[in-house]
């Protein structure tokens, strides 16, 4: 299910005075099972562009593909395409609307028309997913606690079983708790044979988890790369206000000071490791 | 669907005559002449007051295009007005269409109620177009003072008109994310019957509620903490004043208020 975006710009009323562009220009390929991270600065046109991947926004210029689909035809079906991609927006749990929790989760497999026995299992197996265990069913989605609602709210998009699956800031506004649960749940996705676009302001969360992160600026693809590519391009990232995840920061500081440590580590395990390598390193030389 | 389209009491930014014009003027004139409206019974006091209404079109510097936009929304209800009185007022038959005729009468009924409907509408929105709406609430507020001793709540209702107008564009917003949210989980606003079109609005009303409950919360609990106590004794930063430009206004207004009751208690317009 692979997502291609060739010469890809976007323009937010055209012609008028509030005239904005939003994405210039972008091409891209998210091949399948792949776990990509998107960060860029406040309006750089993260949301946009993700938008365009299950044919809520149509190109203004350029073609988006979704499996060998264009989603600009008039013939395409962007039902089908948008049970296929999946998008959980930012603070998803305010566009919950079920009596039930259980009504909720199962909006979109009945807009997809499927029977009610299936319907019943993939709102059960969402349930399971995100872990809301059988008491959660009758309750109201209204008045759980923000990690839950955002967990109810996930299980909705879920349950159509996308095959790609695409967040926009899941964890904003939850304390770490929650942060951890969601992070923990979507970091599984692949494994379950889902690729997975994460758009967070997060260096730290995008390092742990991304095969791939996109660094956006001013509607334009400013980098490209894995993250241990990526964040060695300190200066680079500053210069558009972004910055590079702790365990880059710490690295660098020891580096300054003359601890000899190679590049690339990005999370906080990777640095442990390098920093412990060194230490034996030079215990070692201490002792020769 | 595009919501971003939707714009209500609009406000044109500008520097003419009717933009300088202290809001009480502009709202006692509005009041005035949606009176003098419905006065004249013949022609030369429908012509009095249509120009008024274009001279007053002109000094506001707003394209006319604008302002005929405005009329959009009542067009249906203009049309039904129109046909109702062509077709159902008795008198001399014009013309014949199955059993139903035209009358003469009818016809000068259609139009009467086809130029007080325009006029009406188009006095109406040179109000919001040339007034901004924090103008306006403060001339309303101070208009309704009077009324106080009498129970009517002139702050309160300043204020909740002021926080509805401000809030226009946000539950668009919000209503907009909301309804591409659920498009993400397979809903179509697009198409089906009206029914089921109206059900499919639940998905969006219910969140857009709750939205809104909260977002109401949340400004209460603000504005009392920046010590928010209601109208008694406070200030206000600008002043209301009139200007020389009121005067005059005021002075054509009363001119103008005493040729259109004087053509209709001579019975000439």
């Amino acid at each position: 299910m692979p997502i291609t975006l060739s010469h890809v710009s976007y323009t937010y009323q055209p012609g008028t005075p509030y005239e904005w562009h939003a994405l210039d220009d972008v091409n891209l390929e998210i091949p399948d099972g792949e776990f990509w991270g998107i960060i860029g600065p406040t309006g750089s046109g993260k949301s946009t562009l993700i938008q365009h991947m299950n044919g809520l926004l149509k190109p203004t210029q350029g073609q988006v593909l979704v499996d060998g689909i264009d989603l600009s035809a008039r013939a395409a079906n962007l039902r089908q395409v948008r049970q296929k991609v999946g998008l959980v927006f930012q603070y998803p749990e305010y566009q919950l609307f079920g009596e039930t929790i259980h009504e909720d989760i199962a909006f979109g497999p009945r807009n997809m028309k499927l029977p009610a026995d299936e319907v019943e299992r993939r709102v059960r197996r969402a349930m399971e997913r995100v872990g809301l265990d059988e008491s959660f069913r009758d309750r109201s989605p209204f008045g759980l606690s923000g990690g839950q609602a955002r967990r109810v709210a996930l299980a909705g998009v879920l349950a159509m079983e996308p095959r790609v699956l695409i967040l926009d800031e899941p964890t904003a506004g939850l304390d770490p708790r929650g942060r951890e649960e969601i992070l923990s749940l979507v970091g599984a996705f692949p494994a379950l044979g889902m690729s997975v676009v994460l758009v967070s302001h997060s260096m730290d969360d995008v390092a742990l988890m991304a095969d791939k992160v996109l660094v956006m600026h001013r509607g334009k693809v400013h980098m490209l790369g894995t993250p241990p590519e990526l964040f060695s391009r300190r200066a680079e990232l500053e210069a558009i206000g972004l910055g590079v995840p702790a365990a880059v920061q710490l690295i660098d500081m020891l580096r300054s000071r003359g601890w000899e440590l190679p590049a690339g580590a990005v999370t906080i395990e990777q640095a442990v490791e390098a920093i412990r390598k060194s230490l034996r390193t030079k215990a070692g030389g201490g002792r020769g | 669907m595009n919501l971003q389209a939707v714009t209500i009491g609009q406000y044109f930014p500008g520097d003419s005559y009717l933009h300088r014009l202290d809001p009480r003027t502009k709202l006692i004139a509005v009041l005035l002449l949606s009176v003098a409206i419905f006065l004249p019974r013949y022609f030369p006091g429908y012509l009095l007051v249509a120009l008024f209404t274009m001279i007053a079109v002109a000094l506001s510097r707003v394209p006319v295009k604008f302002i005929l936009r405005g009329l959009k929304p009542i067009m249906i209800f203009m049309a039904i007005t129109v046909l109702f009185n062509a077709f159902l007022t008795p008198g001399e038959p014009l013309f014949q269409i199955g059993r139903w005729a035209i009358t003469r009468e009818g016809l000068v009924l259609s139009a009467v109620a086809a130029v007080r409907l325009v006029l009406l509408v188009v006095s109406a929105s040179l109000l919001t177009l040339t007034t901004s709406p924090i103008l306006l609430t403060d001339g309303l507020e101070r208009l309704l003072r009077p009324l106080a001793p009498l129970g009517v709540p002139a702050h309160e209702l300043a204020l909740m008109m002021t926080i509805a107008l401000r809030f226009i564009p946000t539950l668009v917003e919000e209503a907009d994310r909301i309804m591409r949210a659920q498009e993400a989980r397979g809903a179509d606003f697009r198409s089906g019957s009206l029914i089921n079109r109206a059900k499919g609005l639940i998905p969006v009303m219910v969140p857009l509620f709750v939205a809104a409950f909260r977002r109401a919360d949340e400004l209460a609990t603000a504005m009392e903490a920046r010590g928010y106590r209601g109208g008694t004794g406070r200030t206000k930063m600008k002043q209301l004043a009139f200007s020389g430009a009121d005067y005059r206004a005021w002075a054509i207004l009363v001119l103008f208020t005493v040729a259109v009751v004087g053509l209709r208690v001579t019975g000439r317009g």
